[in-house]
């Protein structure tokens, strides 16, 4: 081993030595340092001969070297003793009382700082690194549709393909297919609408989990004709049923039908969150109850989750998905061209898309814990100056610059402990709150409880946070010099002076960290700002929609079920209040979507999977006007388009400026699905899918000439009112049953509610990170005012010459906020610079702001700047209050 | 020059040392005591002259083509000092046997 020998001992251990050979006095560290090295030496030679030089090899050594610590510090003076320690950590807490102020403000900046952390990093872990609780829970995959071009990737599928995938891959034990479903479930006080799930008998089994309470479902309990029953969960369970034991068995009435219930689930179940929206996932689920072959293949409102195959690879599963996708792609080319499916683990799935917006929330209470370090490093800095005395003092009566050292770290430690203690407290507090809030973006069950891994991390940053902000003022103690005991303090000392300059660069530095975390929070503002002022061409205001579940007419012709929904329109049109009343399958912000294939018929037709994809919607008369959308030109659908009427076509403006950018489009020919549509009038366009939200061109096709195929789907009525929408409800319910009493409804939202859904991620993170650069200026408010109260309280006898010389105290004022001015406006220069370079970061949280974005870049230096002068003010005022006379006799 | 409390692991210490192992890593595994343990005592033991520390020789250091080691051996207060331990705890053992009951022949 000639590059072993002679090359000296790995690095880790030498690098302790070196560390621990500081605390040796420097008379002996010589000699220490080399007998120390000489050893690690030896020994690692006499082993690498041998050829003894693995890992184990190393720790050893490493281990060793720890030990150089323990001897560095008894040959410092101090020596290291449980006692001492102790006695230390007595006096920390003695001292705590004695100053109650600068007690409490350390003690909360500190619980601030490190409860924020402790809950931002509860929340990222549970969102992010919690296993689900399935038996194999990374062989359980989310089974995503989307386009080959990626647009409006949303991951819905159809059932039939869904169908088709688990019967024909071997490497997965199966595929589950599941929607949305909400019940309204007839309870004493009327009904509650439940979030339920329609779901394939295999749902649970392919999640491996057992039941709390009865069983699952059963392969042949699924298709139409069957006896409706419900599995519950167990929080419904709870809430509805009083944890009713003898639940299972029992019938439960939801949308007027009788449900048998045959389960409830365990205490530790999750939903596996892949039908996409926020919270808990269902309350209830039910089997779908009819055959795939009587969904339309291209009704991509299902979602789907499947496991991996013991033995297969999550790679082979979607290349087997993949090959028989391409198989269903030739055999139903005009619903399934350009569709592909995506296998993803399901933490993944679910965690993705929270990633970002959790680290940038991590990265920002780390900052501002570092601007708490730093913060409190300068109160500990300060304080050690003023009692460099003290200190020098004690060194005269021979205790060691290690001893001092000691006693300041065990101060702080202390200090550190209580606001460790109080931090989790806080975090516990602050997470319940988060959980409170976040509804809209927590993508998973949160339990915001203490656990091992918490203490474990909050220990760590109280840990951390204590060496960070102990350590400066530790060294101050240990530099102490023994000869100002008793003559002058330190006042003009070069000591004091490295102290201002250190004490000055810390809050620089907390005011460059504030300034980044400040633009941060003033981006995200500005982007949600801008989400909320966007036009979407629609009224949201006075708009209700109500799915209706058209079940109840499926064994109706074409006729009768036109029959039936225009007197379902008529009735509801003539509720009082009602304005404008209509119906189309999926409503805007809704969230769900269906984009078809479209392309002009006089040109040749595009191959497959090669043609433009458009959002199509399915409309009743009516719709288009409810929702408030101004028609641009030609005419809007009528009840006149009917099956028998030649067929025609609505298109938004986004429409016409792509299929006829230099034509006028009404009159000309469209094929959609295997029709071809006369194009008769044009409407602007709509956000569909929210202020943020992607934008395509939309055409609306009359459902009577689509077929009424659509009403399977589940149609949603359309109501503008000219009063408080919600309230006209139970009015349009009673005229909808007075059609057919056996319509169910679904979901009922206003508009305006589904759109504040929509802005719910954006204001959360926004609003969060403005809470967190409020703290920051708080804080680096605090360092400011501290730093300069102290400047001024040591130059209190400066201040009384330049008065006594005829300074007015006006400009003694003067320049003490100079000086804050100055501390904050070299840290605003690198605050922004830093916030600049990684604005660049955060980009894809911003919606239509740069990320150097003027206003933000102009308000916050101003912001700032306010925060330092205010933050100098009572300094100023007391540096300018100084009695010359006695400044000048103080000591 | 001054005195040393006779722990036992000083006892382990002085024994290794009189057994002829003659630095620090060596000591310690003699011994089987931590470096945090082993190196204090040798400053203290070396303080109160029980023991001597010297640098090894520079050709033997050259020709291993390694830095030196430092070696420590006894003194005579050392040496005495270690038979007055084993003497203690000799007759410890003693008193504890003559305390604990005999085992059954």
């Amino acid at each position: 081993m000639a590059d072993a020998k002679g090359t000296g001992a790995p690095l880790l251990p030498r690098l302790l030595v070196a560390i621990s050979s500081w605390l040796v006095p420097k008379a002996r560290r010589g000699d220490w340092r080399r007998e120390w090295e000489g050893e690690l030496a030896g020994r690692w030679d006499e082993l690498s001969v041998r050829g003894e030089n693995g890992v184990r090899v190393r720790t050893d050594l490493a281990w060793r070297a720890l030990g150089s610590f323990i001897d560095a510090t008894q040959l410092g003076g101090g020596g290291w003793t449980m006692d001492g320690t102790v006695l230390d950590l007595r006096l920390g807490v003695r001292n705590l009382g004695r100053r109650p102020t600068f007690s409490a403000v350390v003690i909360l900046t500190l619980a601030v700082g490190i409860g924020s952390n402790a809950a931002i990093f509860a929340l990222a872990r549970d969102v992010l690194l919690r296993p689900f609780p399935y038996p194999d829970p990374d062989r359980v995959v989310a089974v995503s549709g989307y386009s080959a071009d990626r647009a409006g990737f949303f991951g819905n599928v159809s059932y039939p393909n869904t169908f088709d995938l688990g019967e024909g891959a071997t490497s997965l034990a199966g595929i589950a297919a599941l929607r949305w479903w909400e019940p309204a479930l007839a309870s004493d006080d009327g009904s509650l609408v439940l979030r339920g799930a329609t779901v394939t008998a295999n749902f649970f089994e392919i999640l491996g989990v057992e039941p709390g309470l009865g069983r699952f479902f059963r392969p042949e309990e699924e298709g139409s004709g069957r006896a409706p029953r419900v599995v519950i969960s167990r929080a419904l369970w709870a809430q509805q049923f009083g944890k009713d034991p003898g639940i299972v068995g029992r019938q439960i009435r939801l949308n007027g039908i009788g449900y048998e219930v045959i389960g409830v689930t365990s205490e530790g179940f999750e939903d596996p969150g892949v039908l996409g929206g926020p919270g808990s996932g269902p309350l209830i689920w039910r089997t779908v109850d009819s055959p795939p072959s009587e969904w339309p293949r291209s009704g991509r409102s299902w979602r789907a989750v499947g496991r991996v195959r013991a033995g297969a690879t999550l790679p082979a599963a979607q290349q087997e998905v993949s090959a028989i996708m391409a198989g269903l792609e030739e055999d139903f080319p005009e619903h399934n061209a350009g569709r592909r499916i995506e296998l993803t683990p399901i933490r993944e799935q679910v965690a993705g898309p929270a990633r970002f917006t959790l680290v940038t929330l991590l990265g920002s209470v780390g900052l501002l814990l570092m601007v708490a370090c730093a913060n409190l490093a300068n109160l500990f800095l300060g304080r050690a100056v003023d009692r460099q005395r003290e200190y020098a003092v004690q060194r005269a009566l021979g205790a060691s610059g290690w001893r001092l050292a000691r006693k300041s770290l065990a101060e702080t430690a202390v200090f550190a402990a209580f606001g460790g203690g109080l931090g989790l407290g806080f975090a516990l507090g602050l997470g319940r709150l988060l959980v409170g809030l976040g509804p809209g973006i927590l993508p998973r069950r949160i339990d915001p409880a203490l656990d091992w891994t918490l203490l474990w991390f909050s220990l760590a940053v109280t840990l951390g946070t204590g060496f960070f902000f102990g350590v400066l003022p530790a060294l101050q103690a240990a530099r102490a010099n023994p000869a100002v005991a008793g003559g002058s303090d330190a006042r003009g000392h070069t000591t004091g002076r490295r102290n201002r300059g250190l004490q000055r660069s810390l809050v620089v530095v907390e005011v460059a960290m504030t300034a980044v975390l400040v633009v941060g929070a003033g981006l995200l503002l500005r982007s949600f700002q801008g989400l909320g002022q966007v036009d979407l061409g629609l009224d949201t205001e006075q708009i209700v929609t109500l799915e209706l579940h058209g079940s109840a007419w499926w064994d109706l012709d074409q006729d009768a079920a036109a029959v039936q929904w225009h007197g379902v329109l008529e009735t509801v049109a003539s509720v009082p209040g009602v304005q404008e009343v209509g119906a189309m399958d999926y409503v805007p912000l809704g969230g769900s979507y269906s984009c078809d294939g479209v392309s002009r018929a006089d040109r040749p037709r595009p191959p497959p999977g090669e043609g433009r994809c458009a959002e199509t919607r399915s409309v009743l008369p009516g719709a288009v006007k409810a929702l408030g959308i101004p028609l641009v030109r030609g005419r809007l659908l009528e009840k006149a388009d009917s099956r028998e009427s030649p067929l025609v076509i609505v298109i938004d403006a986004a429409m016409a400026e792509a299929f006829w950018p230099d034509e006028d489009p009404i009159g000309k020919p469209l094929n959609v699905h295997t029709k071809v549509h006369e194009v008769v009038g044009i409407v602007e366009n709509i956000g569909h899918f929210g202020p943020g939200g992607i934008r395509r061109p939309t055409v609306y096709i009359p459902t009577a000439q689509e077929g009424w195929s659509g009403a399977t789907r589940g149609l949603a009525l359309v109501v503008r009112s000219a009063e408080n929408p919600s309230s006209l409800v139970p009015a349009i319910r009673a005229a909808v049953w007075e059609v057919n009493p056996s319509i169910a409804f679904g979901e009922v939202h206003t508009l305006a509610h589904l759109l504040k859904r929509n802005l719910t991620g954006p204001k959360f993170r926004s609003f969060l990170l403005a809470a967190f650069g409020l703290t920051g200026i708080l804080l680096a408010s605090l360092g400011i005012g501290g730093v300069l109260a102290h400047s001024v309280s040591r130059r209190t006898r400066e201040m009384g010459i330049r008065m006594a010389v005829g300074a007015s105290p006006g400009e003694v004022m003067g320049l003490v906020i100079r000086e804050g001015l100055t501390l904050t406006g070299v840290g605003l220069i690198l605050g922004l610079m830093g916030a600049a370079a990684l604005g660049q970061f955060v980009r894809s949280l911003l919606f239509e702001v740069s990320a150097v974005d003027p206003l933000v870049f102009l308000s916050v230096p101003v912001v700032l700047a306010l925060a330092g002068a205010v933050a100098s003010l009572a300094p100023a005022l007391k540096a300018a209050s100084v009695d010359v006379g006695v400044s000048l006799n103080s000591d | 020059m001054g005195t040393v409390r006779m722990t036992q692991a000083t006892a382990l210490v002085l024994q290794a040392l009189s057994e002829g192992h003659r630095y620090g890593f060596d000591i310690m595994d003699a011994t089987g005591l931590a470096s945090g343990t082993t190196f204090p005592i040798l400053r203290r033991l070396e303080k109160a002259g029980l023991l001597r520390g010297r640098w090894e020789e520079i050709s033997e250091a050259h020709r291993e083509r390694r830095p030196q080691r430092r070696l420590y051996e006894l003194t005579g207060a050392g040496l005495e000092a270690l038979s007055v331990a084993s003497n203690r705890l000799a007759d410890t053992r003693s008193h504890l046997e003559a305390l604990l009951p005999k085992k059954e022949a």
